[in-house]
């Protein structure tokens, strides 16, 4: 019987397990990337290998020790290096002698995905393929839509820690959902929530825009719960990387999603020509965009030796020169320390609170 | 009167390894006078002061044969811009991004010629090449026949490297000390001296006779790396495991020495994928040198030298 199991990126693991689970699957989600994922990524994956990939497989190989035989994972066809993934973290599992299988599913051919998520979970009826994959995509939308309201109170809210104990509560209630029913309604619930809680805006607060490489963004383990530590020195952050966002473009052919990423792209044409793979034009196109809609800085986060990310941000001081919005890059790796790059995000504040001192008074 | 030439520069790093014959034979043809940038090591100095630390060395590199072209007054730099040379391959987002790196970090630079090579875009890819020919009051059926010619010349001259067969005919009579040393990497890592420190140079003073992926037919390459469980998608890359793959089943060949740069992403993936393939297909001693701008040549020689006195060691108990 296969376990499956399936690397972490923020809480996209809510979704993929209800999609496994309904699909009569057993699961085995990884522990939350911690210090140990870190200590067994460091061990055993290439030394000068970007930070998703060890993250990943110190996932998985904390998912086998708990019985998991089957890891699904994503893969692509370049440029960027995430498409050979889960075949150089194969190699290495298999060298330390586990015994499993491993799934690559390449993440932008719907087909592809139908039939590889068939043959996970050995179901038959397309039908019932397509209704999990539906029943997982609500949810994500829900965890999104939680998240949205999150960052719209977090950092105004009068009691310390309330939003995110009422945001920590709806994702479990999200995570306990079994049937497609309870999600309907669910979106009013999360807003209705959220509007209990007592907020103060202050005038002219601050905003900044969070960009950068998607694994990084997603995953507040990597990243320092950098979204957490903004909004707690009464900043309002955005995420401009979402999930639902790609796989409306990719997927489901979404014409808002779809005119938005072109003008993300047009925006960024000026200084980067071509799409690079990974984020990379996004990175320059949103943080333009972001300087038009009102956001005062911008904080850049990718691992170590990321391809698009290292264009992206060798091109980022023209940006910064000539649209005048201030950009901090931040460079991860299992080495990272949280004192120093706190250091580095509280300066790049200061700065941009002085800027906006006069434009906004 | 001789109209003066107008001058193109071509920086003397990444793709001209693998593509010169192409530049060399197209300018000539359309009346340009190629002027290429300094081969010294001082080029690589001034790129480092540009770039951010995080990039990789042969695009710091680069960066410093752009400013020496720059300094070199030409009337334009050839600064083509690799997407796909073939449908399934693609290069790294650096390279691809490589024209608007250059125009984004050193300002008033010549006009840059940014010829797009995109594989699925050929209509547009001719009439750039006919539009680069108009640069040079070359007119249109010129401009085509010295493409035309351009390619040939580049296919004799890769031909000239593989048809030699090399592998395995020509190990029949190697003398018994030499050993046969396979060097795989980048050619942009492989062939410049300045980049991995004379290594080759290093090696043929050791009496090691050097092989690297372009001695390989194409056939073989593609066969080799067919066989993985996964298509390798960027295009030197898989040459290059390709190579290796057959580099190490191959019986005369006594070791591999793989050059790879620090922070190149396609490098950190196949030098791990090589080294899973070296155990897979037979123990062969495989060295991995990483190479960036601290590189010292006396590590890089102490490396080399232990590497070879242990594959000695090998074969004279063997023997």
């Amino acid at each position: 019987m296969p376990v499956i199991t399936f690397p972490h990126m923020g809480y996209v693991y809510i979704a993929l397990k209800s999609i496994f689970k309904t699909l009569g699957g057993e699961v085995v989600v990884p522990p939350r990337p911690n210090k140990n994922t870190i200590t067994l990524a460091s061990k055993y994956a290439p030394e000068l290998v970007c930070l998703p990939l060890k993250i990943n497989l110190g996932n998985f190989i904390e998912a086998i020790n708990l019985g998991a035989n089957l890891i699904v994972t994503g893969g692509g066809e370049g440029p960027c290096r995430y498409g050979y993934y889960g075949e150089i973290q194969r190699r290495i599992l298999k060298d330390l002698g586990y015994d499993f299988d491993l799934v690559m599913v390449n993440q932008t051919k719907g087909i592809e995905i139908i039939k590889k998520f068939k043959y996970i979970t050995k179901t038959k009826s397309t039908w019932d393929t397509l209704k999990a994959l539906y029943f997982g995509w609500n949810k994500m939308k829900l965890i999104e839509l939680a998240e949205d309201n999150l960052r719209a109170s977090r950092p105004f809210e009068m009691v310390e820690g309330e939003s995110e104990r009422v945001f920590l509560k709806i994702l479990q209630e999200i995570d306990n959902m079994k049937i497609l029913k309870e999600i309907k309604d669910f979106s009013g619930y999360i807003n209705e929530s959220f509007s209990k809680i007592n907020i103060e805006k202050k005038d002219g607060y601050l905003k900044i825009a969070i960009v950068g490489e998607v694994f990084m963004v997603l995953e507040p383990f990597v990243n320092f719960n950098i979204e957490k530590r903004l909004a707690e020195m009464g900043i309002f952050v955005d995420r401009t990387v979402k999930i639902t966002n790609w796989l409306k473009r990719v997927w489901l052919f979404d014409s808002e999603a779809r005119s938005e990423i072109k003008m993300i792209k047009e925006l960024a044409k000026p200084y980067l020509k071509e799409h690079i793979g990974g984020e990379g034009i996004y990175s320059i196109g949103q943080s333009i965009l972001s300087k038009a809609r009102g956001y005062d800085g911008v904080i850049q986060i990718a691992p170590f030796t990321c391809m698009p990310e290292i264009v992206a941000y060798s091109i980022f001081p023209k940006v910064m020169q000539k649209e005048k919005i201030p950009v901090l890059s931040l460079f991860l790796d299992e080495h990272s320390v949280e004192t120093g790059i706190m250091t580095r995000v509280e300066a790049f504040v200061d700065l941009i609170k002085r800027q906006g001192k006069n434009k906004h008074q | 009167m001789a109209i003066m030439k107008k001058k193109v520069g071509i920086p003397r790093c990444l793709l001209y390894y693998n593509y010169y014959t192409v530049y060399e034979t197209f300018f000539r043809e359309i009346g340009a006078e190629i002027v290429l940038s300094n081969p010294a090591n001082i080029t690589l100095e001034k790129g480092l002061k540009l770039v951010p630390d995080e990039v990789c060395l042969p695009i710091k590199n680069c960066f410093g044969h752009i400013l020496d072209l720059k300094e070199k007054n030409t009337d334009f730099i050839f600064l083509p811009r690799f997407m796909r040379v073939e449908k399934h391959t693609t290069f790294c987002p650096k390279i691809i991004g490589l024209p608007d790196l250059v125009k984004n970090i050193i300002p008033n630079l010549p006009p840059l010629i940014e010829l797009d090579i995109n594989f699925s875009k050929k209509i547009k890819f001719y009439n750039d090449i006919n539009n680069i020919g108009g640069l040079f009051n070359s007119g249109l059926i010129n401009n085509y026949r010295a493409w035309k010619m351009a390619l040939k010349d580049h296919h004799a001259y890769r031909n000239s490297l593989t048809n030699k067969k090399i592998l395995p005919s020509s190990f029949v009579n190697t003398p018994a000390h030499q050993l046969n040393i396979a060097v795989v990497g980048h050619p942009y890592n492989i062939y410049d001296p300045n980049l991995n420190l004379d290594l080759m140079d290093k090696l043929k003073k050791k009496n090691v006779a050097i092989y690297t992926p372009d001695m390989i037919p194409m056939e073989i390459i593609m066969n080799e790396s067919n066989e993985l469980p996964k298509r390798i998608f960027w295009t030197l890359s898989r040459d290059i495991v390709g190579a290796s793959k057959y580099f190490i089943k191959h019986p005369d060949i006594d070791g591999i020495i793989n050059i790879a740069s620090f922070a190149c992403g396609p490098d950190s993936i196949i030098g791990e994928l090589i080294s899973f393939l070296v155990k897979e297909y037979g123990k062969k001693p495989y060295l991995l040198l990483i190479l960036d701008e601290h590189t010292g040549s006396a590590g890089l020689e102490t490396r080399i030298e232990a590497f070879i006195e242990m594959i000695r060691m090998v074969k004279d108990r063997n023997s």
